[in-house]
């Protein structure tokens, strides 16, 4: 019985080891391929607008780094690449609506909000969420939450707040 | 052989020996050939040394000798009369080319021991049946194998020296008379002539081959293409770091093919058998998932709609099952090799038929290395794509298919947090699998059909949220 739960134990190992290599090496593809493709093959707006929003439903649980279920698996690269494709994204002048209002719930939510100390805001530990993160994906952050601050209005409500 | 071979074809009584006697005749000649290159090609070994020594005089006119008896028996029991003709009139300067390559021969040589002059052979009998070239092309594998040894590295071409594909360019452009031998200088001159010349000759056998059948020269290159997972592409068979006997083969194959591909004509053919060999594969997946699942539910087997009976297709096509990332692996080490050459047209009419193909595998690694194919491509017909002149359809299938790759990377991409669920075979799910509603639907309908690995698996609730559904072991 031992036996068999170890070569299970082995084998599942290696299955998430696999599914792991194989989403970062997707994810590194997304990276590399996608924004020059949604450039240069898309004349329609609208459709990168939509794939823009579609792959960024799906990379979120990433960019929050919030996986708790078991088998689910997540290492800071994942979380790096995530960040950078939506860096990537700043060269897109029309996808920018559809992740700039995500990006700036989280940034406030689990940061300013909280330091607010209002009842409403989130617990301690998602306080430090948008941070938690390696110095590089902050470096990644960084051109995102430059351009989205650059709008006067934002800017301003970030200082009210 | 030659004689023998000639003589079995002649008369109408010996032709049915045919079958029985030319396929072993090849086999020994590959035996003959392999025992000249027979060489340790592991990491750590001297194999380039080794490969060099197969150069010299002496050996290399062994070699040609055994190649052109391959070629004139191929030729002559496997090529169709009329592909034979359009070979030898697009090729019209060959005989040129080879009477002066024979000069130069002698000038190496200084001996009168040259293979004998092979007439161009005679037009395929009558009588040779399907039962001979099918046994032939059995035999393919073998010849490829020896094709890709006598061929040897690329790493053995010195800087000065030009690439196969450029040498094979300027002949078919400049005229005959614009092309010279020129003599070799030194014992190392020798052996890089001796090899290009040995590469001519393989050309001159592979080429009508591969016109002709050229789903099968596919087929028999994958068997000797070991695919190896990289992280980007250009880490995996374009290093130059990699020296293992594998690596070697897979860059001998590219830049055999890439040399194949300096006419349209060829790139048409390998496309469309890439394509075709694809569409195989997944018939034989859908089957069998169709099969399976049938089992599984104790019902009587209902036949899908347009799809071949399983034995029909598995005969063509049951030596490369599941192969279908070694394809796609071989097209796209090919393609970045081939970067500076893509066309708009290749990529409109021949790409995207293939690409379409892609969409139906369930590798994930097929997916990643076609988006990365497809972004080469783009980047060098930019220009062209942004023409007026540009087929409309075409620009929109175009964008059809690159939507349904970056949603098949994006599906493996979520993998790492349980999104591989659903039935790739089918495209209608691959296509919508990623919207979390859509993935919500498509869990709810194929629970029976998760693959066995996965550990466990979310579905995105209506409100986007993940929970999880399920734990899947062997």
């Amino acid at each position: 019985v031992l036996t068999n739960h170890v070569t299970e134990l082995k084998r599942t190992a290696k299955d998430s080891l696999n599914r792991t290599r194989v989403s970062l090496s997707s994810l590194r593809a997304l990276l590399k391929s996608m924004n020059p493709l949604l450039d240069k093959v898309f004349y329609d707006k609208d459709r990168v607008t939509q794939i823009t929003s579609l792959v960024l439903q799906n990379i979120w649980p990433y960019v929050k780094g919030r996986l708790v279920l078991p088998g689910q698996i997540m290492t800071p690269l994942h979380k790096e690449i995530s960040v950078k494709l939506i860096e990537s994204w700043l060269t897109l002048p029309n996808s920018i609506k559809t992740w700039k209002k995500d990006v700036l719930d989280y940034f406030y939510a689990l940061n300013i909000g909280a330091a607010e100390g209002s009842g409403a805001s989130p617990s301690a530990s998602a306080q430090q969420d948008f941070f938690a993160c390696s110095v590089k994906t902050l470096h990644n952050w960084m051109p995102i939450v430059a351009h989205i601050m650059a709008d006067k209005s934002t800017f301003a409500d970030l200082l009210s707040k | 052989v030659t004689s023998t071979v000639t003589y079995l074809a002649s008369q109408p009584k010996t032709q049915p020996l045919l079958v029985e006697i030319v396929p072993p005749l090849i086999g020994c000649m590959c035996t003959m050939a392999h025992s000249y290159l027979s060489f340790d090609v592991s990491p750590g070994s001297s194999a380039l040394t080794a490969w060099s020594s197969c150069y010299d005089s002496l050996v290399s006119k062994d070699l040609l000798m055994i190649l052109q008896s391959l070629n004139y028996v191929l030729a002559m029991l496997l090529i169709p009369e009329s592909t034979a003709v359009a070979a030898a009139s697009n090729n019209s300067t060959a005989p040129v080319q080879s009477s002066r390559l024979r000069s130069f021969f002698k000038d190496i040589f200084q001996t009168s021991d040259l293979p004998p002059e092979v007439t161009p052979p005679p037009p395929p009998p009558p009588g040779s049946s399907d039962i001979v070239r099918d046994a032939l092309l059995r035999e393919l594998p073998a010849v490829m194998s020896l094709l890709i040894r006598v061929w040897g590295p690329p790493s053995l071409k010195s800087a000065k020296s030009p690439s196969a594909q450029s040498r094979r360019k300027s002949s078919m452009s400049s005229p005959s008379s614009e092309r010279g031998i020129k003599l070799p200088l030194d014992a190392q001159q020798d052996e890089t002539h001796n090899k290009y010349m040995l590469q001519d000759q393989i050309l001159q056998i592979v080429e009508p081959i591969f016109i002709t059948y050229p789903g099968h020269v596919l087929k028999s290159l994958l068997k000797y293409w070991k695919f190896t997972p990289a992280r980007d592409m250009e880490e995996g068979v374009m290093s130059s770091h990699n020296t293992s006997e594998a690596a070697l083969t897979k860059k001998i194959i590219v830049e055999l093919l890439t040399t194949l591909l300096a006419t349209p004509a060829s790139v048409d053919a390998l496309f469309k058998a890439a394509t075709q060999l694809l569409h195989q594969l997944h018939l034989i997946t859908h089957q069998q998932h169709v099969t399976a699942t049938n089992t599984n539910t104790s019902t009587a087997p209902v036949p899908a709609k347009n799809v071949p009976a399983t034995s029909q297709v598995s005969g063509r096509v049951i030596d490369i099952e599941d192969k279908d990332i070694v394809l796609v692996d071989l097209l796209a080490a090919l393609t970045l090799n081939r970067a500076t050459q893509l066309t708009t047209l290749e990529l409109l009419d021949l790409f995207v038929p293939f690409l379409k193909q892609v969409v139906y595998t369930r590798s994930p690694y097929a997916f990643i290395h076609s988006l990365h194919m497809l972004h080469l491509y783009v980047q060098s017909c930019a220009s062209s794509l942004n023409s007026p002149k540009t087929d409309k359809k075409k620009l929109k299938a175009l964008g059809d298919v690159t939507q349904k790759m970056i949603e098949g990377c994006l599906y493996f991409a979520c993998q790492s947090f349980g999104a591989l669920v659903g039935d790739l075979n089918n495209e209608i799910v691959l296509g919508n699998v990623l919207s979390p509603q859509a993935l919500a639907i498509s869990v709810e309908h194929s629970t029976d059909t998760l693959t066995p690995t996965a550990a466990s698996f979310v579905v995105v609730e209506p409100d986007g949220k993940y929970r999880s559904r399920a734990r899947f072991f062997h």
